[in-house]
């Protein structure tokens, strides 16, 4: 018997050799489970052109990592006590990690803790909150945004300079950097800077706050927005109140409404930022977050300043008229 | 105890083979799996090759149709008399205008990729597309480069790379342009710019229909290496990403492979001698063969099943070659153990194997013949070793007896001299029958009464005996002439030398499977020296004695076995007795010796 045992392990010995090879070969490249990833945005709106070419870099990150990516979002930019609903019920999915862009300074704070109690990565994109809970922060640098725009400004100031800022919000953080960066830009001529006004992010208010203020200021000679609505707000009130030639305006933002008005001259400049690069490099430091691996804590992306001279300059237009096929967001759930 | 596992020969050739099957059945398989791998890689490559001509190609067409149009435009009488006739009326240049804007309406609605077609003179008239939409008037064109490049030509058609056209107030579209100088057919000079704008919208679908794995994308460079077309062209101009455009430009090669972070990846390039750009295929080598993973599992499960397949056959031909020789080894030490008779080996293969048990069986054989001569000889040996021990007749009894017979007739002692010649006849003629080894207890007695009657008579009555057997080992077997010479021993040295009256007493029982004889004497007995010795050879006195006690019992032992044969019993003295003791045996029965 005890040969046939000898033999018995022999046989043993091979075939358990030839199984470990086999399996070897077999599992080289396992497979990896797709990564979830939640992205909840300020608002879900295709026709905002900032935000659908955010989604647009998101879904390219996305699908060159193969991640999933599901877009949740709040009605309104506004609705602080919304977007919070959506980060608890973000939560609940379980996903290995979100990505979100924080409606507000101060009151999304509380509930974005929540995220990292349930051990999720964090990821902030274009905005970030009082406390940074994020584990990676992906935004434009705000403060050379401004640095920006202030030097350009400088460079085209008038004999005699009497600037008004538009902000958007009050004490939000982009709009307290931006004005920081203008003026650092501005450098002493920072003390030409006579009044700034907010418009809560309404144009109809920035338009008829600029007309106030050219009545109240009428000296004014140079003005520029912060963002988008302020920024449009003011070229449209220069443009209808006649004063384009005595007003250098200047903004930040580049809806088609801006551009067509950089086209027409009423703006000797805007600065604009990357959406779709902050939505790509966003997504990509969520995938790495979830993945395990080392990610930045902040990446800046950068802004461009395009004037009419060089809106049409090969780069310059490919920067301010991102190209966006139909497929550009077609795979993005939205829950 | 080098390799365990390999003590049989059977383990070994398993073993081994197995082994050898096991390398060349993974080398064949890793190999072959390559080999396809790579066949399956450069057909993918070929696919993709033709993939990107295709797209190639496709774009090609779409450039043929603005030629096309570009030269049906700029053929066209209306066009031209719109553009540079001065001789029409207002209402006549209307009418023109309203006739060439709804042509160019016409063909913008029927192919949705042709995003406009314009013309503008130098002398400032100019149609624009369907002529619906308001023009922007800011749009600065003579700025742009693509326009500036028309201008510079002399005629022929000119396409531009891709680029946002703003030509339509509040729409930026990104189109590729091909345009061309109109010549005035009153001044045959070129004086005014047609453009057709492509929509990009149309390669962006070309090119995104194209799947290259999950991964894989198509980009497109323009006549002079600016990337026309790339799906991440925000991320290349951020500078996150970079486009091996200068080794695409370099080569002329239709596929490149490049190495990028770790990554192999293939760049398919179609050049287009139409429009001088270069269409790129970017596909990862990982993804290019899709059912890598199914053609490995599939490979893998048939080696697998092949494998055990060989393991199988292998391990039945070894039980098939090795089981013969393990019959014959147990065969083999059967016979090292004497158990010759039960050996043969039977149905063995026809091979060197059969052969060896062949001769195996043969050798036996004659091992089995051998051995039966030996016995008969040993027999034939005993036989007449018996005859010679048995044919010992004391000569000197003989003629003493004939000397008492010749004494006794002498003295007219006739009755006498009849009953001691009648002894001795009885007793030649038992001894003479030399052909019978065995005689019956009785006819032995008959023997021994007919010589103490002898003994008797010569020793005129100093002797007394007393024969008493019982009746039921009458009849068995006893080795002849073996209770004669005892009791000639226990005459000799009993009573020969006493000065009174002598006995001796022969008694014979069966005991169990035994018969017992003894012969007790009233002699003088012996020492335990004597006693001792009584078997060994050289004691045997001749001169008294011619059959001794030693040939008895040699006899005896020859013939039943060491076990039986004789026992003393005796001190000085004290007289002697010696027991025979012999297996029963009864007549007609033999005797085999264990």
């Amino acid at each position: 018997m005890k040969k046939h045992n000898r033999i018995a392990k022999g046989l043993a010995l091979a075939a358990g050799i030839l199984i470990m090879a086999v399996a070897l070969f077999f599992f080289t490249y396992p497979r990896n489970k797709k990564i979830h990833v939640i992205y909840i945005p300020k608002i879900v709106d295709q026709s905002n052109e900032f935000w659908a070419t955010l989604l647009a870099g998101a879904n390219m990150a996305a699908k060159e990592y193969g991640a999933n990516l599901s877009v949740m979002a709040a009605d309104s930019e506004n609705h602080v006590e919304q977007q919070n609903q959506v980060i608890e019920k973000a939560i609940a999915m379980k996903p290995d990690v979100i990505a979100i862009t924080p409606n507000s300074f101060a009151e999304n704070t509380d509930t974005l803790r929540k995220v990292k109690k349930a051990g999720i990565p964090l990821v902030y994109i274009d905005s970030t909150t009082d406390q940074v809970l994020a584990d990676s922060v992906v935004a434009t640098d705000n403060v050379e945004m401004g640095i920006q725009l202030g030097t350009f400004m400088k460079n085209r100031l008038p004999e005699e300079a009497h600037i008004a800022i538009m902000g958007h919000v009050k004490n939000s953080s982009t709009a307290l950097e931006r004005e920081e960066g203008i003026r650092k830009g501005l450098e002493e001529d920072a003390e030409s800077i006579e009044e700034v006004l907010f418009c809560e992010s309404n144009y109809q208010k920035a338009y008829r706050l600029t007309k106030e203020l050219m009545e109240r200021r009428p000296w004014i000679n140079v003005l520029t927005g912060l963002n988008e609505y302020s920024s449009t707000g003011v070229a449209q009130a220069i443009k209808d109140l006649g004063l384009e030639d005595q007003v250098l305006v200047f903004g930040i933002d580049s809806s088609t409404d801006q551009i067509q008005k950089l086209e027409e001259g009423v703006y000797q400049g805007i600065v604009i930022q990357n959406p779709f690069n902050m939505g790509y490099l966003g997504i990509v430091q969520a995938v790495r977050l979830a993945g395990g691996k080392p990610a930045k804590s902040h990446i800046s992306v950068d802004s461009h300043l395009i004037t009419r001279a060089n809106m049409y300059a090969e780069e310059e237009q490919k920067i301010l008229f991102p190209f966006m096929g139909k497929q550009a967001t077609q795979d993005i759930v939205f829950e | 105890m080098k390799h365990p596992g390999i003590h049989t020969i059977r383990g070994a050739l398993l073993l081994t083979s197995v082994m050898l099957v096991v390398i060349l059945a993974v080398t064949f398989f890793l190999f072959s799996f390559h080999y396809t791998e790579e066949n399956a890689q450069k057909n993918a490559i070929d696919y993709t090759v033709q993939l990107i001509d295709q797209v190639n190609n496709d774009i090609d067409s779409y450039i043929s149709y603005l030629e096309n149009i570009s030269q049906l435009v700029s053929n066209n009488r209306d066009v031209q008399d719109y553009l540079f006739s001065e001789n029409l009326s207002q209402d006549q240049r209307q009418e023109l205008y309203q006739k060439i804007t709804e042509q160019f309406g016409t063909m913008m609605n029927i192919r949705e990729d042709l995003y406009s077609v314009s013309v503008v003179a130098d002398n400032g008239r100019s149609i624009i597309g369907d002529g619906k939409k308001k023009e922007n008037r800011y749009s600065n064109m003579e700025k742009a480069e693509w326009y500036r490049e028309a201008m510079e030509s002399s005629g022929e058609s000119v396409l531009s790379s891709s680029h946002v056209q703003n030509l339509i107030s509040g729409t930026y579209r990104w189109v590729v342009t091909l345009s061309r100088r109109i010549e005035n057919p009153y001044s045959g000079k070129l004086e005014a710019l047609l453009f057709a704008d492509l929509n990009y919208e149309a390669i962006n679908d070309l090119c995104e229909r194209i799947s290259l794995g999950d991964r894989g994308y198509v980009f497109i460079l323009d006549h002079q290496g600016r990337i026309l077309y790339h799906p991440q062209q925000q991320l290349l101009y951020s500078g996150i990403k970079t486009e091996h455009v200068s080794e695409v430009l370099d080569g002329s090669d239709q596929y490149i492979q490049i190495s990028d972070q770790g990554e192999e990846k293939l760049y398919t390039i179609s050049r287009s001698r139409k429009t001088g750009w270069t269409t790129v295929g970017v596909s990862y080598m990982k993804e290019l063969v899709k059912n890598r993973e199914e053609i490995k599992k599939t490979y893998g499960a048939v080696t697998v099943l092949l494998l055990l397949g060989a393991v199988l056959v292998i391990s039945v031909m070894s039980k098939r070659i090795t089981e013969p020789l393990e019959e014959l080894k147990e065969a083999m030490q059967q016979i090292e153990s004497g158990q010759l008779s039960k050996v043969n080996l039977q149905e063995m293969p026809d091979n060197e194997i059969g052969a060896l048990s062949q001769s195996f069986n043969s050798m036996t054989d004659q091992i089995r013949q051998l051995m039966a001569e030996n016995v008969e000889e040993q027999r034939q040996k005993r036989h007449s070793e018996q005859r010679a021990l048995q044919a010992q007749i004391n000569p000197h009894f003989l003629y003493n007896t004939l000397d008492s017979i010749i004494w006794m007739a002498e003295s007219g002692k006739n009755e006498q001299v009849v009953t001691m010649t009648a002894s001795l006849a009885r007793m030649m003629r038992s001894t003479l029958n030399q052909q019978q080894e065995l005689v019956t207890v009785d006819q032995e007695m008959t023997h021994v009464r007919s010589y103490l009657t002898i003994q008797q008579m010569r020793y005129q009555d100093k002797l007394e005996f007393d024969i008493q057997i019982d009746p039921e080992i009458k009849n068995a077997l006893i080795v002849k002439l073996v209770v004669q010479p005892l009791v000639e021993n226990g005459i000799y040295h009993g009573i020969k030398y006493k000065e009174n009256k002598g006995w001796l007493k022969i008694r014979g029982w069966r005991q169990d499977q035994n018969v017992m004889i003894t012969i007790t004497d009233s002699g003088q007995g012996m020492d335990e020296e004597t006693l001792k010795n009584i078997f060994k050879k050289h004691k045997v006195n001749y001169r008294n004695n011619g059959v001794g006690v030693y040939n008895v019992q040699a006899r005896l032992q020859l013939y039943y076995g060491e076990e039986y044969g004789l026992h003393y019993e005796s001190s000085p003295g004290k007289g002697t007795c010696v027991t025979i003791v012999i297996p029963y045996i009864q007549e007609g029965q033999t005797y085999e010796k264990t």
